[in-house]
């Protein structure tokens, strides 16, 4: 279901809830479903505990899962596509964009326009 | 959280060198502390004195409350230890070895037992001394957890084990972890497996404890910032280590802020950028 890679330079609990976050949008996590245990999770991947604990409680204030006393976490009933966007899931990236192109000195028109005339590429 | 060890002003010093210099820090319930350093930094001095193998020369240190040197068996029946050089048995087979141990053990757990020998393949029915170095490792793993001992410290456990024995050596320690009141303390050159289960780092470089930080922090409190070209700035408040890669300016440095940034701004004759670095960027950037 998931998988860790700490060398990619992201926290492991950043990418556990984009993980997640990822599973609810294409729908193959569906509201109610339950996700496994922290055990389970912490043991399969080899990863900290306490690092499962704290990608779930992420997703639970963002109202993508919900916790209930001596049960599994399960996906909130309205964590659909709509609350959480699929643009939502970019905005790391086009902050990285944004990041790069200030360092760059290239202006917000300059930006914009060249991401219009690569898609305009994409297009044809 | 209940401290299960303190270290107080920890100093080692053997024919005139210190070989630990003024270490402070504990180990708390929950701890999955991973030691980070170069051979010969202190990794294994540190560890042998924390569980009374060496006395301390300057400096206390408290184990289950008590002195490492003189702990009640009760305290001792807590700790888990794997050594570096294993400690076994030449002349018994793995079962032998684990059944004479079994009996300095009230809480002996003979299921965790033949499961991790079943699970990591373990041929205990050979003599030890015919074993490869590799499963004398993972016996000695197994002896150690047997006992379901509150706080383990191994000493460089995945040296020898292949990538499968590794994983699942850290698999078990993930569910060690999961106990709220257990602690495991391992040192390591496997940084990825540092990076994945542990929750603190210890990082020991010439004897000092230069990090002591839980791995979630990290990033806060250690930065690197690169200068294009080598240009020439007097040393930073916190700086660790400082390069000159492809002709370009790197300083690694404790933490990094707007004050931090603006002095360097002010000081530099080139714009800085900060990069991200992955532990092991961090490691290489303070010790290669």
């Amino acid at each position: 279901m998931f998988s860790i890679n700490p060398n990619s330079g992201a926290p492991i609990y950043k990418q556990l809830t984009e993980q997640v976050e990822l599973l609810i949008n294409a729908r193959r996590l569906r509201p109610g479903d339950a996700l496994p245990s922290v055990r389970e999770i912490a043991t399969t991947l080899a990863v900290n505990p306490m690092t499962v604990s704290k990608a779930f409680s992420l997703l639970e204030a963002q109202g993508l899962l919900v916790r209930q006393r001596g049960k599994p976490m399960r996906v909130a009933e309205l964590a659909t596509s709509e609350n959480h966007s699929p643009l939502e899931l970019l905005h790391n990236d086009i902050d990285e964009l944004l990041a790069k192109a200030k360092q760059l000195d290239v202006t917000n028109e300059q930006l914009i326009d060249s991401i219009h005339s690569r898609l305009r590429n994409q297009d044809d | 959280m209940t401290k299960l060890a303190t270290i107080d002003h920890l100093t080692q010093t053997f024919d005139g060198t210190d070989v630990l210099k003024g270490i402070t820090t504990n180990i708390n319930e929950g701890d999955v502390i991973g030691v980070l350093g170069l051979n010969g930094a202190g990794k294994s001095t540190l560890i042998e004195t924390l569980l009374g193998f060496i006395p301390a020369q300057q400096g206390d240190i408290k184990l289950f409350g008590e002195s490492p040197l003189n702990m009640s068996l009760e305290s001792k029946s807590k700790i888990g230890y794997v050594a570096q050089e294993d400690e076994l048995l030449p002349n018994l087979t793995g079962h032998q070895y684990l059944s004479l141990l079994s009996g300095y053990y009230a809480d002996w757990n003979k299921e965790v037992c033949d499961k991790l020998i079943n699970d990591w393949q373990v041929d205990a029915n050979k003599r030890i001394s015919k074993l490869s170095v590799g499963q004398r490792q993972k016996l000695s793993i197994i002896a150690s957890m047997a006992y379901n001992p509150q706080l383990l410290v191994l000493d460089e456990p995945v040296a020898s084990l292949d990538p499968v024995a590794r994983r699942e050596f850290l698999q078990t320690i993930a569910g060690i972890a999961c106990e709220p009141t257990n602690a495991v303390v391992f040192s390591t050159h496997i940084v990825t497996d540092l990076e994945r289960v542990a929750s603190r780092l210890w990082m020991i470089k010439d004897g000092e404890l230069i990090f002591d930080t839980y791995i979630d922090e990290l990033a806060d409190q250690v930065s690197v910032i690169e200068f294009d070209g080598a240009i020439s700035l007097p040393k930073l408040p916190g700086e660790l280590s400082r390069k000159h890669p492809l002709g370009n300016t790197r300083i690694c440095v404790q933490g990094y802020n707007q004050s931090l940034a603006q002095h360097i701004d002010a000081n530099a004759s080139v714009k800085h950028q900060r990069i991200p670095v992955s532990l092991e960027d961090l490691m290489l950037e303070i010790h290669a």
